[in-house]
């Protein structure tokens, strides 16, 4: 039964689905933005697993759609972020974001299929399209500006580098390579900066934020996913990542630590939580992939999880700063639940889906005798805590704070944090349920009482020193400078530096050139006044210099 | 310190203590050697939590300014 849906990709159903969303109205719009994503992961796990139908096209052999187990299992976290959040969204008015999430959602089940370089690249650009649409459809032109030129860059070395690679091999195949020439660096770089690596990390906080309280959920789940399946594909034990990773690792949760707003802590910590999924890719082994894998599915949950609660924190006080927040436990029991049980997965506390990543990803760590990297993480684990499982719920929801009328958000939003808050919990409680889709980590401790009571001393020692720190810890208004300072303040300086002396140099420079430019107009006149009396020369000096000029193109072309 | 916080404080510090002695009653599966002696994780997340707050904190200091992002 299986292969009747061979032909058929997840990608195409939502890609389809989006193009035609804005041509529906009423309930037709919501059943197809809702049955949409539905369809698309039942293809997922439909479609049988094999090496795919190669297509030839202009001497290519493409494989548009090669289901394998990866895809599998970033298709099954691409699918299940699709359906929460269109449930999620269900109710946001603007069309446009909605259709391009789905367009979003489609091209980042192609990449998950995409069983060739060309077909890889397609529905990165397609990728790229789809989330800028989402962030321009909440109005933020010039965010989604510097958002979409970041993109350009990224595909633009993308291409560049896959551009060298079928010039140097001949194949268009996804294949496990080492960045060591410059056409594969080039391809790195370009993977990289979907991934939020740094130096160009800052364009996750930058954009994510800027989206609606519905769209930042569609953000958060599949563009530094989808760029970690790549690396996964393409770059096995690639040593390189291992220092991009830690160095995410840091910044995420330095600039996390430092953040007020609870869109851009989430972003930040984005970031960091990439960088923990390289770090293990580096490491190359088959269980070191699974846990990067297994990471991304977790995150991908937890994550939407997270930016959902915050996108009805938002909706419900039109605020996202946590110096203006505060005491919303009350008011919003459901969403402070799910701010929770997400923030607590991420801090991988057993019993929830993150505890079940990290520990895969910390025993690949130490199977690869990374001792260095191991001890890193662990540590980064423990400040995670300090930004996510203490500082966020705290100041948003339980300090006390300002008596709001407020209510808790509409029913689909509500709907869908509980569906996410389910799996997180049914995945942390039976990890055993995943060995189906990775089972690689059957042989992980997880559940054990070492383990457990490891994990909990971390938790509950990071939590005395957000106590005993709490006032460094206090969010303040402002912002952090990061690198996108070069791009997005340097120039607006150097012009203002530039306008007081304008006048003055301007004028230094025209006297200095006042010569030159007396000299040229003589010349020009002469110029106009020689090809003016052209037809006056003689039929033998044209032809002589006519000779001249075709001898000497020949002989050009002889060498 | 205010009284709340000094109370949550020993209350935390209790919990850790109970979990830092059952510890000891457990078979350790260490990666690294010293991760698997009792109380490892209790010290090394204090030693790392105070370090990643005290360098956020100093980065905060030289890069963080007041105000929105003038293009924001």
């Amino acid at each position: 039964m299986t292969e009747t849906f061979g032909p058929l990709s997840p990608a195409l159903v939502l890609i389809l689905a989006g193009l035609v969303l804005p041509l529906l109205r009423g309930w037709l719009r919501d059943g197809l933005f809702l049955i949409a994503p539905v369809l698309a992961l039942v293809l997922v796990w439909a479609l049988p697993l094999g090496p795919g139908l190669v297509v030839d096209w202009l001497g290519l052999q493409l494989v548009p759609l090669a289901p394998d187990r990866m895809a599998r299992i970033f298709g099954t976290a691409f699918g299940l972020a699709a359906i929460t959040g269109a449930l999620y969204g269900v109710s946001q008015s603007q069309v446009t974001e909605k259709a391009a999430a789905l367009v979003y959602a489609g091209a980042a089940q192609g990449i998950a299929f995409a069983g060739d370089l060309v077909t890889l690249f397609i529905f990165w650009e397609i990728l790229a399209i789809g989330s800028t649409l989402v962030i321009w459809s909440n109005g933020h032109w010039r965010a989604g500006l510097r958002y979409a030129l970041i993109h350009v860059l990224g595909g633009v070395l993308l291409f560049a580098g896959i551009a060298a690679e079928i010039s140097a091999t001949g194949s268009v195949g996804l294949q496990a390579i080492r960045a060591d020439n410059f056409g594969r660096w080039l391809m790195l770089a370009g993977i990289l900066v979907n991934a939020g690596a740094p130096p160009l990390a800052a364009w996750v906080a930058d954009a994510y934020p800027k989206a609606s309280w519905s769209g930042t959920v569609f953000l958060s789940a599949f563009t530094t996913k989808a760029a970690v399946l790549v690396l996964i594909r393409l770059f096995p034990g690639e040593p390189a990542l291992l220092w991009f990773g830690l160095a995410m690792a840091v910044y995420g949760l330095a600039y996390a630590l430092l953040e007020n707003d609870i869109r851009k802590l989430l972003s930040y910590s984005i970031v960091g939580q990439v960088g923990f999924m390289l770090v293990a890719i580096g490491i190359g082994s088959p269980l070191a992939l699974a846990a990067a894998a297994l990471h991304a599915f977790a995150h991908i949950l937890y994550k939407s999880l997270l930016m959902m609660a915050a996108g009805a924190i938002l909706r419900s006080t039109g605020e996202t700063r946590l110096s203006a927040l505060g005491g919303l436990a009350r008011a919003m029991p459901l969403t402070t639940v799910a701010l929770v049980i997400g923030a607590f997965s991420l801090s991988a506390v057993p019993l929830t889906a993150g505890f079940v990543s990290k520990s895969a990803i910390m025993a690949a760590l130490a199977e690869g005798r990374a001792a260095f990297f191991w001890f890193a993480l662990t540590s980064i684990s423990a400040g995670s805590f300090l930004y996510v499982g203490l500082k966020l719920p705290w100041f948003a929801m339980f300090r006390p704070g300002e008596r709001r009328e407020i209510a808790e958000p509409v029913w689909s939003m509500k709907a869908a944090m509980v569906l996410l808050c389910g799996t997180i919990l049914a995945i942390g409680c039976v990890p055993s349920a995943l060995e189906a889709l990775v089972p690689e980590i059957a042989d992980v401790a997880i559940l054990t009482p070492d383990h457990v009571l490891f994990q909990l001393q971390l938790l509950i020692a990071a939590s005395c020193i957000f106590v005993v720190l709490l006032p460094l810890l206090r969010p303040r208004a402002g912002t952090t400078l990061d690198v996108d300072w070069l791009w997005r303040e340097l120039p607006r300086k150097v012009v203002a530096m530039w306008a007081p002396l304008s006048a003055p140099i301007g004028g230094a420079i025209a006297a200095g050139c006042e010569p030159l430019r007396v000299y040229w107009t003589g010349f020009s006149r002469r110029a106009v006044d020689n090809l003016s009396g052209a037809s006056n020369w003689r039929t033998g000096k044209i032809a002589f210099w006519a000779t001249a000029l075709l001898a000497t193109y020949v002989l050009i072309a002889a060498l | 310190m205010d009284h709340t916080r000094r109370l949550v404080l020993i209350v935390l510090l209790a919990v850790l203590a109970l979990l830092v002695a059952a510890d000891f009653f457990v078979e350790h599966h260490a990666s690294f050697w010293i991760d698997g002696t009792p109380g490892f994780a209790a010290w090394f997340s204090l030693a790392s939590a105070a370090l990643a707050v005290l360098v956020a904190y100093g980065w905060g200091l030289l890069m963080r300014r007041r105000g929105e992002r003038a293009d924001d």
